[in-house]
């Protein structure tokens, strides 16, 4: 792919959220590209700094995070030495964003109707009728039928779905080219969910648009993602395409999170495979690699220094000393 | 047993027992400079109060004509009131009747308020809804006119108003029991409680009264500083306590009269209430930060 | 009912009055005449999305939510309307947000021994905290870990907390409400593989709860999958796997999302309806129906008995 291809591109990114108790890492200098018309999964237990990334490309992590280093380009321009005017503009009309709780999201006291308008008020001049109508159009295209009626709903009158569904239609209203989807569907049903993904699926599909598309679930990114970066204790452990990461997994890590989930045919009763361990101590790291407490192919010196990016094949990439050895079939499997 | 691997917490060298939450929220307010000196100041008044025969030798009802309207010498360290009385005996004696009563009525209102609102938040439904509609009731009362009504019935003069202060001080204390305990009950850790066969009473003793305890303790020294307020706006306007005995309200009341000429007799017991005041409000702060692990921990 | 039944609920009911959106009061039937059996050591997952009553049909199992009418019997034994003191230590609990479930002020050791202080009495201290530590030692964690608060536990730990807890009273019937929701991925498969493991060690009899089909399928030896507050299918993991027989089942099972893109790639996604899910159920017919693409004219006049299809699995369609 070409560099025009590229519409965000992160490079080694590091977030921190200083507090009493000491400084968290939430993100170490992580690196990734979203091209356009791509859906990029960002997938990691909590704590492992998924959303943070995102948040930082949107400017918006909560106090007192900062970034404190690395670059964040999106269509060759620098977010972060964007104004604050730039950053509004930036923000709603270039990059929408659709989060887990859609009813906080949504101010409770302001119709369906109102906060779609307003949203294009915000960002372009459009008379009233026309709003109007642009919204009942985009309600229509995120699957709501009934689009006239549910604008003149309040929040709390319609369905944890159908919410998350207005949010997709407000995020989209402007016409983004990035759809940041932070645990979007986590706090749906499972056919909700399925029927949000689908939904997104579509949306991406029609508008070319590109998707971040961040979770826990690793069953989801198969469905949705078109690449995806596994994430743990603020640093990418693998990145590569869908196929690279579920059928040649490279990384230990990634490896457990497969075999810990239950497979495919349901029927298997074969017993899972955990991680062991218990989660990082954001306060102090491990130092070395930050998964080596937890690894069962645990080496000298992955309790040492941090293992560098490994490029596995094309598009994959990993940071795990065992790749630095040849025999790191023999590695993993045995 | 046949676990695949035994997941043991890594740190495991170290067998020290983990501090309890309350010495580790005490460590987090001894941290906290403001509510140690505001401790330490809120102490010494009453100490200085509770110690009143060592401090001063002079009776603080001794009048002496000829030497009113005095200010600050050796022998009266803050000089004499309109009668010639000593100040600091005053002070001193009237901040006894100023703390004891506040106290005592938040004592009163904490022994009554908890266990309506521990009553009321436990049992719920319609004895709640009859208990909170009459607390509401009370709370409509203006404290003075309870006050004038306690004194009343059970005489002017010698502190009885200290039962209506108690009153006018448990509706806000039912409340916040009341929330309190139903959030406390509403927890699965009741319901597993409940599943594990323990009694109700077990469970008020053991889950509730514990996770109770920090808000009250919070609520008191926030409260105290509204009953001394209280109290001294009572004696302020003259239905405390019977002169000759002083109290700070009183006290301010009468330095008001001539507060131009000599205003450190009505000065000095304003200062003492709002020293006391601003202490017990940092203190409760202090005590906020230490025991709400979701304020202390950010 | 069957002798080696140790569960066994007829036409329990339990509604909770709620209002509707529009402040109207109505009736929520979270459990909506239910009958189920739970044969002694076996593990009867039930899945259904929220709202679908699973929660409220395991509590009013253990009598933790009074039903409005049915009854429950244990071990042959009719437990509606009795004191549940001499059968609180048999029926236990397992909770969905670990950290909510432990009292922040206890220590561990308290914790655990709460259920034993409550159900055996007279034991030594001694005799006490060797019992804790066994627990703790069962469910993976350590001694010394007695003496610490939950909040030092990360989500995984603490789960293992509650299941000692409920373990300390010998229990023969536990009910793990979404044992395993609240927790991350790696730790999920570890309380699984424990709870696993001690039903296989102690013979317990499980009603697994959880809005996860693939969790459900993977502990489960048969699957009820509730709806609006009924079951509507229940059957052997291979029954409703391999052939589901209600359009809910497999509106359900074609919506858990597949590890595998490949497959994923491949599967056509049935999109039910994208209009609202009615929040009420209609009066007199199938609560499924408005969701239903193969409602007919029937469905939505009369609500569907539940039938026997096959042999042990049963299914409230008419269609089926």
């Amino acid at each position: 792919m070409t560099n025009t291809d590229k519409l965000l591109e992160i490079k080694n990114l590091s977030v921190v959220f200083p507090s009493k108790n000491g400084v968290v890492h939430a993100v170490n200098s992580i690196s990734y590209d979203v091209y356009r018309g791509e859906v990029m999964g960002i997938v990691g237990e909590s704590g492992s700094g998924k959303s943070a990334s995102a948040y930082a490309v949107m400017q918006l992590l909560a106090s007192p995070g900062k970034v404190t280093g690395g670059d964040i380009r999106f269509e060759g321009k620098d977010v972060l030495s964007f104004s604050r005017a730039e950053l509004q503009d930036f923000r709603g009309s270039e990059i929408g964003m659709i989060f887990q709780n859609p009813m906080q999201c949504l101010d409770p006291v302001f119709t369906i109707g109102a906060q779609l308008t307003e949203t294009l008020y915000a960002h372009r001049k459009i008379s009233r009728a026309d709003a109007v109508s642009a919204s009942v159009e985009m309600l229509r295209s995120v699957g709501i039928h009934d689009a006239e009626n549910i604008m003149r709903r309040y929040p709390h009158e319609l369905s944890g779905g159908m919410q998350q569904r207005v949010m997709i239609a407000i995020a989209l209203l402007c016409n983004p080219k990035l759809l940041i989807a932070d645990e979007a569907t986590t706090a749906l049903d499972v056919t909700i969910q399925d029927q949000i993904v689908q939904l997104l699926k579509q949306v991406k599909n029609d508008r070319g648009m590109s998707i971040i598309f961040i979770t826990h679930n690793f069953g989801l990114v198969a469905d949705i993602c078109d690449r995806v970066s596994v994430m743990y204790g603020g640093y990418i452990m693998e990145q590569g395409t869908v196929d690279d990461v579920f059928y040649a997994p490279s990384h230990p890590y990634t490896v457990g999170l497969i075999n810990a989930i239950p497979k495919a045919d349901l029927l298997s009763k074969d017993r899972l495979t955990p991680i062991y361990g218990t989660p990082i101590n954001p306060f102090s790291p491990p130092d070395g690699c930050v998964f080596h407490p937890r690894c069962t192919h645990c080496m000298d010196i992955c309790r040492k220094s941090k293992p560098p990016v490994h490029q596995v094949s094309d598009g994959h990439t990993a940071s795990c000393w065992l790749l630095e050895n040849a025999d790191k079939e023999a590695c993993l499997n045995g | 047993m046949k676990h695949d691997v035994k997941e043991k917490s890594s740190d495991k060298a170290d067998l020290q027992l983990s501090p309890g939450l309350w010495k580790e929220s005490l460590r987090v307010l001894l941290k906290n400079p403001l509510a140690v000196i505001s401790f330490i100041v809120f102490i010494t008044i009453c100490v200085m109060c509770i110690a009143a025969p060592l401090i001063t030798d002079w009776d603080y009802t001794t009048m002496s004509m000829d030497r009113i309207h005095e200010g600050p010498s050796a022998e009266h360290p803050l000089g004499t009131d309109m009668l010639g009385r000593d100040m600091l005996s005053r002070m001193l004696y009237g901040g006894r009747a100023t703390l004891r009563i506040s106290f005592t009525a938040i004592f009163y209102s904490v022994f009554i308020g908890g266990v309506i609102g521990i009553v009321s938040g436990f049992i719920g439904g319609t004895v709640d809804m009859i208990i909170m509609r009459i607390i509401d009731a009370i709370a409509a009362i203006p404290t003075i006119i309870l006050a004038i009504v306690v004194e009343y019935t059970l005489g002017f003069g010698v502190g009885n108003f200290m039962y209506a202060m108690a009153i006018a001080l448990v509706p806000p204390f039912v409340r916040l029991l009341r929330t309190s305990v139903m959030s406390i009950m509403s927890s699965e850790y009741i319901e597993a409680a409940r599943a594990l066969g323990v009694s109700k009473f077990h469970i008020i003793v053991s889950h509730v009264i514990p996770n109770v305890a920090a808000p009250v303790l919070i609520y008191i020294s926030n409260t105290a500083a509204e009953a001394i307020l209280m109290c001294t706006i009572i004696g302020y306007i003259g239905i405390g306590l019977a002169p000759p005995e002083p109290e700070w309200g009183s006290m301010v009341s009468y330095g008001y009269n001539a507060l131009r000429a000599y205003p450190h007799i009505a000065l000095i017991p304003c200062l003492a209430v709002m020293l006391c005041v601003i202490s017990l409000n940092f203190l409760g702060n202090g005590l906020r930060d230490a025991l709400d692990p979701s304020i202390r921990d950010k | 009912m069957d002798s080696t039944d140790l569960i066994y609920i007829e036409n329990l009911k339990k509604a909770f009055p709620s209002k509707d959106v529009r402040g109207n009061k109505t009736l929520v039937r979270a459990v909506d005449d239910v009958t189920l059996s739970i044969k002694r050591g076996e593990c009867l997952g039930l899945v259904g999305e929220s709202g679908s009553g699973k929660t409220t049909l395991g509590r009013t199992i253990l009598r933790l939510v009074e039903p409005d009418s049915g009854k429950i019997y244990f071990d042959g034994t009719d437990i509606t309307g009795i004191n549940m003191k001499p059968y609180r230590s048999k029926m236990q609990i397992i909770f969905q947000n670990p950290s909510g479930s432990l009292d922040p002020r206890m220590r561990v050791f308290n914790i655990i021994s709460e259920g034993i202080k409550a159900t055996r009495r007279g034991m030594t201290k001694s005799e006490m905290s060797a019992a804790v530590f066994k627990l703790l030692d069962a469910v993976g964690l350590n001694s010394t870990d007695a003496y610490r608060y939950p909040h030092e536990f990360s989500g995984g730990q603490q789960q293992r907390i509650g299941i000692a807890r409920a373990l300390a009273v010998n229990p023969e019937f536990i009910v793990c409400d979404e044992p395993v929701s609240a927790l991350d991925v790696s730790y999920q498969s570890q309380i699984i593989n424990l709870l696993e493991d001690l039903q296989e060690q102690l013979g317990f009899t499980y009603l697994f709860i959880s809005h996860d089909l693939s969790v459900v399928m993977h502990i489960s030896d048969r699957i009820g999958v509730m709806y609006l507050g009924k079951i509507v299918e229940l059957g052997s993991c291979e029954d409703i796997f391999l052939r589901p027989a209600h359009p809910y089942t497999k509106a359900l099972l074609s919506a858990i999302p597949v590890p595998d893109p490949k497959i994923s790639r491949q599967r056509e996604h049935k999109v039910t309806s994208f209009d609202d899910t009615p929040a009420g159920i209609k009066n007199g017919g199938c609560s499924y129906c408005a969701l239903c693409s193969y409602a007919t004219a029937e469905c939505a006049k009369a609500a569907p008995e539940n039938r026997e299809i096959a042999t042990g699995h049963f299914c409230a369609c008419h269609l089926a």
